[in-house]
């Protein structure tokens, strides 16, 4: 405490060294956004697999997109599915590869609207599997045995199949499986607890369970399927409304165009599962809607 | 104790009872139990993981992604704490009294009615920044700013800031106000007041509590990025959930490595001159900045303020159903009950094996001319002390968080699979702890009973015992509170409790449900806190020795 006043001005020069620091590295970095080409179109999709699937899904994609937009397009990779919902709310993406349930939720929470959805989308199924060893054999031995959904905001692969437990089965979920159910957070994710006996049963995307039966990824003498859903429709690229709509055509052409008699698109379409894309518009939503507010996933967050 | 009524030895006989009693009710509340530990699953799943961990996946691109997520985990931590120090310094200020600027009479009624205002304020943001688990917190942060290290650092800032924040207050509370009035009456103002009459007093307990925070942060950072936030967290996370088992071996390998490394680091670092730690930290902080790609622009930008503001609404309306509070009152119940079972399993488990890794016990004696153990019994004392010393060791190296998600493995989702992640953990850290204070015991009553022939056990229970008990219980009552917090984390990756009502009301956007169970859990944060700072004084017996870190070596 003998002499304040040098000290005083060792501090005064140190912070004002600490904020040049910073400010130059601040501006290194405003320098290399600076000398990038046209903004980049960004895109993400739900989760609803293994990231190494989805990043083979997204690669051709990308190369389409940036091909028929003129503009550089980034996939931004998230890890849970409310996270592409929360992209697209808040502008850090402008196109989502949504679930129904998921786009549900994007538009009661910012204006959003769906452009196309594969054809295979306008009448989706999802499959109950169960282990063979579990002893369920239909959909009412499911009754004090563990149980698996997909992820929790999933439509194909939780909020469906919860509805039909309910409506058709009259099982409710919460009571009587058991203990609560499982959530393995993804598709492909529940097809390996089933088979592993981890849970003796669960219930998913179809479309993802034709996948892996295909690619011969599932034990087919370990897990047998018990059930098929009626149809409903699922997924959609959805945008926000705030883009330009020039933009917004330009993407929804490019899905529409795909062409299954193009060797190169074709390529496109069947890692999708898909023949064709088709239109989609926010009415194909509505049941969705409804039955997500009927289960209580849906809250509005005004009312 | 002899100021207790009555026998002082019925009264902690049935103090005992109490406790055994109370850990029964709190495992069967929590739905904790053992026999899911052999069945066919879970010998399945064990099957599983042991088969990965026994390969792990040793090629060179692997080894140098973990290598740059390990390095990237690390700047996380050290710039985390950094940005916690600022936010802290702050908070603490402003949640403040300075002595010697109390009751200034030359303050308007109105501006010490803003001062006491301020002050509360800076309390409650204080006491929220802490209660929030830090999962939680990155959880947010990747909704809003998107996937990489930025949320971790973020979530680090904030959570540490909370705690820091709040010994440091406490300790300006606590420093001695002369030089200050003294600095006042010459006519210094609100600035030269700190700078000169505060900083002084409480500078070296401010840097000695910042630099074990900050080990704790670069522990912390390891695994934080199970949502997503980058680091060697997020790696876990993804083999975990494509049974890539082998790729999980070699990441806890590093893991492991990496608190290893950070413990001996830190010995070290503790054996030289402070600004040894002051600089390596500063440097670190420094690269951590130039380095991570963290998006602060986009912490400020319109966008990100809109979803701060969508999270907040739900506080200004917190779902307030009779049968949602309900439920999470019990979620609530259950947690307390997981990290008071995961305690005392850690506890009773670490008394036992404590001794046994602690070298007076096992190969020294008390006397300084003891006949020492003689051909094959030095050999049983190496048989024992290295296993005791290894199980100790690795499991307080791997955060709660991954033995969760091991455990979710092995037994399914659930309360149990919790219950076993934080007692796992807590073992190690408590084993560690009580051998620190064993060591540290007087010698003298243990002497005199070697000199007339007792036992090792007899030396033990009735030499060291007594003298150290308090002290135990005391580090214990403090991990339980720091458990509790934990108890809340571990259900981000499905193994139970409140974590678990926070992961799903997130993910369907249930923001209203979340800000009730968020009220929830800081509420029963803030009790046990204030709860076990009173118990622990009355344990110890004296003030000055409320917190742990200030008695004894750091609880990692």
């Amino acid at each position: 405490m003998t002499s304040p006043r040098p000290r005083t001005a060792a501090l005064r020069t140190g912070s004002a060294l600490i904020l040049v620091a910073i400010l130059a590295l601040f501006g290194c970095k405003r320098g290399e956004s600076a000398e990038r080409g046209p903004a980049p179109i960004r895109v993400t999709g739900i989760p609803d697999e293994n990231p190494t699937e989805l990043a083979r899904e997204y690669a051709p994609l990308v190369a389409l997109l940036e091909a028929r937009l003129g503009a550089p397009v980034e996939y931004v990779p998230v890890t849970d599915y409310g996270a592409a919902v929360q992209a697209l709310v808040a502008g850090t993406v402008d196109f989502a590869w949504l679930g129904g349930f998921t786009h549900v939720q994007a538009r009661t929470l910012a204006e959003v609207e769906p452009l196309v959805m594969r054809d295979i989308d306008r009448d989706f199924h999802s499959v109950f599997i169960a282990n063979v060893d579990s002893g369920v054999e239909a959909i009412a031995d499911l009754k004090g045995k563990r149980f698996a959904f997909g992820a929790k905001s999933s439509t194909s692969g939780h909020l469906m199949p919860r509805h039909f437990l309910v409506e058709a089965h009259a099982i409710d979920p919460e009571r009587d499986f058991a203990g609560a159910p499982v959530y393995s957070g993804a598709h492909d994710a529940t097809v390996v607890m089933v088979a592993s006996g981890k849970v003796d049963a669960g219930a998913l995307n179809m479309q993802v369970w034709e996948r892996v039966l295909a690619a011969g990824e599932v034990d087919t003498s370990a897990v047998r399927v018990i059930w098929e859903t009626p149809g409903y429709v699922d997924y959609t690229w959805t945008a926000r409304s705030a883009l330009p709509e020039s933009t917004r055509e330009a993407f929804k052409r490019a899905f529409l165009e795909l062409d299954a008699r193009d060797p190169e698109h074709r390529a496109i379409l069947d890692r999708l599962g898909a023949k064709a894309y088709v239109p989609a518009s926010p009415r194909d939503f509505d049941a969705i809607e409804a039955i997500a507010r009927a289960t209580g996933l849906l809250e509005s967050p005004h009312d | 104790m002899s100021a207790a009524e009555g026998d002082p030895t019925r009264a902690r006989a049935t103090l005992s009872l109490l406790l055994i009693a109370s850990v029964l009710i709190a495992s069967w509340h929590s739905g904790f139990e053992l026999a899911g530990l052999a069945d066919a699953e879970a010998s399945a799943g064990f099957r599983d993981l042991l088969g990965g961990l026994t390969r792990p996946d040793l090629s060179d691109a692997f080894l140098t992604r973990v290598a740059k997520l390990a390095v990237e985990s690390l700047l996380i931590g050290v710039l985390g704490t950094a940005l916690a120090l600022v936010l802290a310094v702050g908070l603490a200020l402003a949640a403040t009294e300075l002595p010697g600027l109390r009751d200034d009479p030359a303050l308007r009624p109105g501006r010490s009615t803003a001062r006491a205002g301020l002050r509360a304020l800076a309390r409650g943001v204080l006491a929220v920044f802490r209660s929030v688990p830090e999962i939680l917190w990155a959880f947010l942060f990747v909704r809003i700013v998107g996937l990489g290290p930025g949320p971790a650092v973020f979530a680090i800032a904030i959570t540490f800031s909370g705690i820091i924040g709040k010994l440091f207050a406490e300790l300006i509370e606590a420093a001695d106000p002369e030089p200050a009035r003294q600095l006042r009456a010459a006519g210094a103002g609100p600035v030269a007041v700190f700078v000169y009459g505060v900083l002084p007093l409480v500078r070296r307990q401010w840097l000695a509590y910042a630099l074990f925070r900050l080990e704790c942060a670069i522990r912390s950072a390891s695994i934080l990025g199970v949502v997503g936030a980058g680091g060697l967290g997020q790696e876990i996370e993804l083999s975990i959930r494509y049974f890539q088992y082998d790729k999980l071996a070699t990441t806890l390998a590093v893991v492991l490595a990496y608190v290893i490394a950070l413990e001996l680091a830190s010995v070290g670092l503790r054996k030289v001159r402070p600004a040894w730690s002051v600089a390596l930290f500063t440097a670190g902080a420094l690269v951590g900045l130039a380095v991570l790609p963290v998006p602060w622009g986009a912490l400020l930008e319109a966008r990100a303020l809109d979803q701060a503001r969508a999270f907040l609404v739900g506080f200004g309306d917190p779902t307030r159903s009779p049968s949602f509070l309900l439920s999470s009152l019990k979620l609530a119940l259950s947690t307390v009950s997981m990290a008071w079972v995961a305690t005392a399993i850690a506890a009773s488990l670490a008394v036992l094996v404590a001794p046994l890794a602690a070298t007076r016990f096992t190969i020294g004696a008390y006397l300084e001319d003891a006949p020492r153990g003689r051909g094959w019994t030095r050999w049983l004392f190496a048989l024992v002390l290295v296993p005791a010393r290894a199980s100790l060791q690795i499991t307080r190296a791997l955060p709660e968080l991954v033995w969760a998600l091991l455990f979710v493995v092995w037994l399914g989702p659930g309360t149990t699979a919790g219950v076993l992640a934080l007692a796992v953990h807590t073992f190690g850290v408590l084993g560690r702890l009580y051998g620190d204070v064993l060591e540290e015991a007087e010698p003298g009553p243990a002497r005199v009973l070697e000199a007339s022939g007792a036992s090792a056990i007899a030396r033990y229970l009735l030499g060291v015992f007594p003298q150290v008990r308090a002290r135990l219980l005391a580090f214990t009552l403090f991990r339980f509170e720091v458990n509790l917090r934990a108890a809340a984390m571990v259900g981000f990756v499905g193994a139970g409790g409140l974590g678990d009502a926070m992961h799903t009301a997130i993910s369907l956007f249930h923001m209203r449900d979340l800000a009730a169970l968020l009220l929830v859990t800081i509420t029963v944060v803030v009790a046990v806190d204030a709860l076990g700072d009173r118990a622990r004084r009355r344990v110890l017996g004296q003030r000055g020795a409320a917190a742990p870190w200030n008695t004894g070596p750091a609880p990692p």
